[in-house]
């Protein structure tokens, strides 16, 4: 047996295996291995979103800002470098949005003579990784970011963002805003403390197409029967009456605030254990919703299949009357839409509750890393940021600050003129799905079934409740 | 006769070792190679070693990714086989594995058989503008293949309006009867390029003068193909099987992005199972334990195509 012999003959490790072989699979498999916490985490939303997002913003800031360069591989190597340097994450999925912020920014960094990066991050990749990067170190001085219970709450509690309270004393930020404005999410998160700043407010309700509406001599309503009859006129007349995705539960939260008492929608946020889905209030919203989506065909076909990008593409091109989302999208819409768009709040079903309205809430936060190398900075910049200055250029790009303005502003749009007048008319409500824990990633697969018909809303009510039983065992 | 000459040669003493001790030497010799390897052995074991074992740790304990983990034993193993979740997403991998080590295999054979071995014109072209879906990045793939499946907008249902089957269209994404396969072909459309360029080389490879002997011999093209090609590329198609298969039981960065698992959980996936439990519900040993299978499942699939390889391929 000469030496190239040797080499052929396969070694054997099992049957039908060699050395070889097991040596190959050994490589393959280090090439490719799915011990894939980390690969996760690279490949998943977060790399693929972000670094796209990472890319706009650069484009963004380099196309506006006069000298400041704001690339985000720009901003690490400059966060290493420079202490002059301010870096923000900030939480958005409308362009628009992006553009107004990156243009406060670069404002507030030529008065201040800072450069003020920002990345925009949507909401998977911004959670993610600010939960890496605040303990790591690498994290942004400032973040405007979801306050929720799986976030900003173990933000506050290992104590990665710090406590504004004297800072807001000092600036007066406590003055500029309404005190329940700035106390929802502290309220939730930490009573003694005051871990974020709110900037604008949201809802979400039903955007109405003007045009669509006044052809069928239709007007907003403000009676559940209003409502409903307006959707069956519409649909009457070969209308798609509503635009919306299946990847929300957004109907289903429209119908439970005006059929669930308040205080009961707040004690599932606040992971209350007497709290529980098998309410009659929440079966009966199951109920509406299933027959919105399945039975009555208010909504467009394939509505499971539709994103949330096309069912606001679906009413802003004119094919649905209605669209159910945020009032984080009224930039866009007003910006994309050929006709003028009108928001109004769910009218109750339930009247003898107080009118509330479905994720009426502040939107984000601005919080400032306690690891942040230029804290003095970060409060000036938050310090801009939640002045009226900066509450002007939301309002123009027909957002609704959290800023009181001494005197009330125009409204720039409709769609700002109603919501802000909702607003003003109801009390603030819940996301559902700020829940958390294993309730939030089972909670659109549970509300899905009840679309497709697969389950019935008493069956889906439980399996809220299961999920939500789950949730408070830190399942 | 050359190796003779190096042999004795290599027996001639170096001047320069005369004087050094036989097993100085013998060490040196024996060490050497290893010190060769070691700088990517550590780059190893520090990046894939290291997060393996803490991962094999992280998955007997009940940690939320900040604090400090508790362990927990084998809880997280028992909690897995009682979770639906989990099998649903479990038997959606499998059935992923079994279609990519089929169907993208089978379109790159087919295309680097047309490729290789006839006379099309422009043949680097075709190979190039086929090759092309497997460099694009997930993201860009996601939003096309998005488009094309988008109930309203999208060109699959506009295409088949504009046939008069009208009746044939779908939400391709949000039907539980679709969604996976949808997904699935998203992703062979970027697989079966790799597999073509694999099969290309190794069917240039064959000698021509078999078929040539098969020609004469009066074999068709099917008997050739048969009789002499597969069988000549057998170890490059099992190799290209075998990488798909991982690829599949990795499937995660197109589930995320076109469907997060929907509708339904009826493209969810171990891989997004993972990242769900780890990164949104903040159960990082539960997620852990869930790869650790994965990594398990891999392995075995990975042996047992190993094992196939050897019988196909007979004794060297």
């Amino acid at each position: 047996m000469n030496d190239s012999q040797r080499d052929a003959r396969p070694a054997r490790l099992g049957e039908g295996v060699s050395r070889r072989d097991f040596l190959a699979m050994a490589g393959l498999l280090a090439a490719a291995s799915p011990f894939a916490l980390a690969a996760c985490g690279s490949s998943g939303g977060g790399t693929s979103q972000s670094s796209g997002s990472q890319s706009s913003s650069s484009q963004s800031s380099s196309s506006q800002s006069s000298g400041s360069q704001s690339s985000s591989s720009q901003s690490s190597s400059s966060q290493s470098s420079s202490y002059q340097d301010l870096t923000v994450w900030y939480l958005t999925g409308s362009p628009a949005e992006t553009k107004y912020i990156t243009t406060l920014s670069d404002q507030f960094g030529a008065a201040h003579k800072i450069k003020a990066t920002v990345t925009p991050y949507d909401f998977d990749p911004i959670n993610r990784q600010l939960k890496l990067a605040f303990p790591a170190g690498n994290g942004p001085d400032v973040a405007y970011a979801n306050p929720d219970r799986d976030d900003q709450f173990v933000y506050q509690q290992k104590k990665w963002i710090i406590d504004l309270s004297a800072a807001a004393k000092e600036h007066g930020w406590l003055s500029r805003q309404a005190p329940d404005v700035t106390s929802y999410w502290n309220h939730q998160c930490c009573e003694d403390q005051l871990t974020g700043m709110p900037f604008d407010l949201a809802a979400v309700g039903w955007f109405y197409n003007t045009e669509i509406f006044n052809k069928h001599g239709l007007q907003a309503p403000t009676t559940f029967a209003e409502f409903e009859s307006n959707l069956q006129a519409l649909k009457s007349a070969g209308e798609i009456p509503i635009a919306g995705t299946g990847q929300s539960g957004y109907p289903f939260e429209q119908a439970a605030h005006a059929l669930v008492e308040r205080d009961k929608l707040f004690a599932l946020l606040m992971h209350d254990a007497s709290a529980t889905f098998n309410d009659p209030g929440f079966v009966e919203a199951l109920g509406y919703a299933q027959s919105w989506v399945r039975d009555k065909g208010y909504f467009q076909p394939n509505m499971l299949a539709t994103s949330g990008t096309d069912a606001n593409a679906l009413f802003t091109s004119g094919k649905a009357a209605m669209d159910i989302t945020g009032t984080w999208h009224n930039a866009d819409f007003v910006k994309t839409a050929k006709f003028e768009v009108g928001f109004f709040p769910m009218p109750m079903i339930n009247t003898a509750l107080p009118w509330t309205m479905g994720g009426y809430s502040p939107n984000n936060q601005w919080m400032i890393s306690s690891k942040a190398r230029n804290q003095t900075e970060a409060i000036d910049y938050l310090d801009f940021m939640l002045g009226e200055t900066a509450a002007r250029v939301l309002w123009d790009n027909s957002d609704i600050p959290a800023y009181r303005f001494k005197t009330p502003l125009t409204p720039t749009s409709k769609v700002q003129g109603d919501a802000y007048a909702a607003m003003g008319k109801t009390k603030t409500g819940v996301f559902i799905n700020n829940i958390g824990g294993y309730f939030t990633t089972q909670y659109i697969p549970v509300i899905q079934a009840l679309y497709a018909g697969k389950t019935t809303p008493a069956q889906t009510a439980q399996q809220l409740q299961d999920n939500y039983k789950k949730t408070l065992q830190g399942q | 006769m050359a190796s003779l000459a190096t042999r004795s040669l290599s027996k001639v003493p170096d001047r320069r070792e005369a004087g050094r001790p036989g097993r100085a030497r013998a060490f040196r010799e024996g060490a050497s190679p290893y010190l060769y390897v070691l700088p990517a052995m550590l780059l190893y074991g520090t990046f894939v070693c290291y997060p393996m074992l803490r991962l094999v740790q992280y998955s007997f304990t009940k940690w939320d990714g900040t604090s400090t983990p508790n362990n927990i034993g084998l809880s997280n193993y028992n909690e897995l086989i009682r979770d639906p979740l989990f099998w649903q997403a479990f038997r959606h991998n499998l059935e992923w594995m079994f279609a990519a080590i089929a169907i993208p295999t089978l379109i790159g054979l087919a295309l680097a058989i047309v490729l290789a071995r006839s006379h099309l014109f422009g043949r680097t072209i075709f190979r190039a503008v086929f090759f092309l879906p497997q460099i694009l990045s997930s993201i860009v793939i996601a939003a096309i293949w998005q488009w094309l499946y988008s109930p309203s907008f999208g060109a699959i249902n506009a295409a088949l309006k504009a046939a008069g089957l009208s009746s044939l269209q779908q939400g391709w994404l949000g039907d539980t009867n679709f969604a996976l396969p949808a997904v699935f072909i998203a992703w062979a459309w970027t697989a079966y390029g790799f597999a073509m360029v694999i099969l290309i080389a190794a069917i240039q490879s064959v000698d021509e003068e078999y078929f040539d002997a098969a020609k004469i011999d009066g074999a068709g093209r099917l008997r050739q193909m048969t009789a002499i090609l597969l069988p000549a590329i057998r170890r490059p198609l099992t190799v290209v099987m075998l990488m798909n298969a991982i690829a599949a039981l990795q499937a995660f960065d197109l589930v995320f992005i076109m469907t997060k698992g929907g509708p339904i959980n009826s493209t969810m996936v171990l891989a997004l199972y993972v990242y769900q439990n780890a990164f949104i519900s903040l159960r990082v040993g539960y997620g852990s334990a869930i790869a650790v299978v994965l990594g398990i499942v891999i392995v075995i699939s990975s042996l047992v195509f190993l094992r196939i390889r050897g019988l196909w391929g007979g004794k060297e």
